[in-house]
């Protein structure tokens, strides 16, 4: 009798061990799975909020005045500015020389007056053809005008110019360069 | 009245000087203006353009484009107008380029010079591959020439 008591309690004992065993484990799994910090990471104290793939766009009238792209914002309260990175800006066809699509690497869109500020690597394509490289563009949407301070390179068909400051309207698609105007014009024909 | 100055002392013709319209054109001024509808660009400003061994110099200068494939159809000159090639200067108030005919228009006053040798008219239309000058006069600008006859001598000389 003592022997089959002895036996139990050894059974008991290997299976409490095995329970222990198996609930350990699982434990142990479990928190190794888990992320190590499931926090958000902190923005700085003057964003308020952050933002991926955005898309503005401001139409008047029923009319699209232009499109605003992003891979990512963020939205500073205080200047009223949302920071805008890796952006393409597109100003639709208005008649003449088509879509007008600006890429850069940076943007500031100006919440309350919509002007917008394109830098790092500013580069512009119309579906015609014409395109500019610059360093840094504004455009200020009560005039429908896109400037520019810096060195610019500009080509539309056998016109290609490289001058300082650029004024490029968007409702008619005309374009000064400024200063300091070096231009080479290709005759006869092409090909 | 019209007046073709060919070859002689005046202004001697010069072999051609090629395609001289596929040749591209360089041009520097301090601001350039382009206008969409009516396919120019405006350049103004100390305006200096240059095409093989042409050079215009002008306040103001327009390029206009043909609205099929672009071309540049004719370039517009105003204001302190010259026209320089090897020897030869023409100037003028207005001059207009006509880069298929490869020939300029001047009017305002316009004058060409070859060393001591002048002429004026009312409108100089100058043909820049074959370097000649064709001097229209007109009612109230007749042809004028003054010409200076190079020293027989000299001639004589460099011809040993």
């Amino acid at each position: 009798m003592a022997k089959i008591n002895k036996i139990r309690h050894v059974l008991a004992t290997i299976i409490i061990l095995a329970i222990l065993y198996l609930a350990v484990s699982l434990v142990l799994k479990l928190t190794q799975t888990m992320p190590q910090d499931t926090r958000l990471p902190v923005l700085p104290r003057n964003i308020e909020l952050s933002l991926n793939n955005i898309h503005y766009s401001e139409v008047k009238d029923g009319v699209k005045k232009w499109e605003l792209f992003a891979d990512k914002g963020e939205f500073d309260k205080a200047k009223n500015v949302t920071l805008l990175m890796a952006v393409r800006f597109v100003l639709p066809d208005t008649g003449r020389n088509g879509t007008i699509t600006l890429t850069a690497d940076h943007a500031e869109y100006q919440n309350e007056t919509k002007n917008v500020t394109l830098s790092g690597n500013v580069f512009a394509r119309s579906d015609s053809g014409m395109e500019f490289t610059t360093s840094r563009v504004f455009y200020d949407a009560s005039r429908a005008l896109v400037t520019s301070q810096d060195r610019v390179r500009y080509t539309d068909g056998r016109l290609t110019v490289e001058g300082i400051g650029m004024e490029l309207a968007v409702r008619t698609k005309n374009v000064k360069v400024l200063r300091d105007v070096q231009a080479i014009v290709t005759t006869g024909k092409k090909g | 009245m019209l007046l073709s100055l060919l070859g002689g002392e005046v202004f001697a013709a010069q072999p051609l000087s090629g395609d001289r319209g596929g040749q591209p054109i360089t041009i520097k001024s301090n601001e350039l203006a382009t206008d969409s509808k009516s396919r120019t660009a405006t350049f103004s400003g100390n305006v200096t353009a240059r095409q093989g061994d042409l050079t215009i110099y002008a306040d103001r200068l327009t390029v206009y484009y043909l609205a099929k494939g672009g071309e540049v159809e004719k370039v517009e000159a105003s204001g302190n107008v010259r026209v320089v090639q090897g020897d030869r200067l023409a100037t003028a108030r207005e001059g207009v380029y006509l880069n298929k005919e490869q020939k300029i228009v001047l009017t305002g006053e316009p004058k060409v010079f070859q060393g001591e040798n002048a002429v004026s008219g009312k409108v100089i239309t100058y043909y820049v591959n074959e370097q000649k000058s064709v001097v229209t006069g007109g009612a109230d600008a007749r042809v004028e020439a003054v010409i200076h006859p190079k020293e027989k001598g000299k001639d004589d000389g460099k011809k040993r």
